[in-house]
């Protein structure tokens, strides 16, 4: 249960920082998500930050590329960071190692809040 | 779109339950996969690809990135090397507007390149995955517009089409 809560801080500062990037800095989604993978990569390699923390990192960089009519509030980056964290608990370990597994968590994670985002509209 | 979306959730949630190898999940994926994107190209026709000249630019452009990315990764880490690819090819984009569009195919590119080399034995399976990547990307790029990872969706497909390929040729050759 503390791995959970772990995950989920850092999804939120992840995204929250990709966000800023992109938003703020007007990098576009490409510059912004490319900017957080080098800052985890390199306190990967130089800080010695966990292998799973930075991964993290990367599907929060990726949940941040999503454009502002997916993401455009605070709740909903508290939101995304739940769902993400159960995605990537339940997935990427079964696919470690090939190449776009992180991509994909990010995508079906944005994908399921997506369709709550409609779904409670509509309600 | 709904139907795929909450298809795609089920079996992200469901199959790694199953506890089993990575073919039977990959290939089961697969097949899902391809069946609900053709279910999907199929009922939304508003927005056509058609196919020109830059498409032949955007598959070259996943190659590169995915191969440099490949390079990169093996001596400064994926995640670092796949961050500077697409760094670079923000900045190659930024500066002609004409190429634009590099920085996507580029970054795309990236998340081929980051497959480990337990996946990846050498430069043509690599260039086989990122052609592969590439004509997905071709017919997936007017779609999930603003969905974050789906250029990561796309890379994860490929290689895992490329696993399949290679392994079934394997098996083949060997009996």
């Amino acid at each position: 249960m503390l791995y959970f809560f772990k995950y989920y801080l850092i999804f939120s500062i992840g995204i929250s920082a990709t966000i800023f990037f992109v938003r703020r800095f007007s990098l576009g989604p490409v510059g912004g998500a490319s900017l957080t993978m080098i800052l985890a990569g390199i306190s990967e390699n130089y800080i010695n930050l966990q292998t799973d923390y930075a991964n993290i990192f990367v599907v929060s960089a990726f949940i941040g590329m999503s454009s502002e009519n997916i993401i455009n509030q605070i709740k909903d980056i508290l939101l995304i960071g739940i769902i993400s964290s159960i995605c990537y608990i339940n997935f990427y370990s079964y696919f470690k190692g090939v190449g776009g597994s992180l991509g994909m968590c990010a995508f079906v994670s944005v994908s399921i809040f997506y369709i709550l985002k409609n779904v409670t509209k509509t309600i | 779109m709904v139907y795929i979306i909450i298809f795609f959730g089920i079996i992200f949630v469901t199959l790694p339950q199953l506890k089993s190898q990575i073919n039977t999940i990959g290939i089961s994926y697969l097949i899902i996969f391809i069946l609900s994107l053709y279910f999907y190209l199929k009922k939304n026709n508003d927005t056509k690809t058609t196919l020109n000249i830059l498409n032949g630019y955007e598959i070259l452009s996943i190659i590169s990135g995915a191969m440099l990315t490949f390079f990169l990764s093996r001596h400064i880490g994926a995640i670092t090397a796949s961050g500077i690819v697409g760094f670079i090819g923000y900045l190659i984009s930024m500066s002609n507007k004409k190429l634009f569009f590099i920085q996507f195919s580029v970054f795309c590119g990236s998340f081929v390149g980051m497959t480990g080399s337990f996946y990846m034995k050498n430069y043509y399976e690599l260039v086989i995955s990122s052609f592969i990547s590439g004509i997905i990307y071709i017919f997936l790029k007017n779609h999930f517009l603003g969905f974050g990872g789906k250029l990561g969706a796309i890379a994860f497909s490929a290689v895992l089409i490329t696993i399949f390929l290679t392994g079934l040729l394997r098996y083949v050759i060997f009996f």
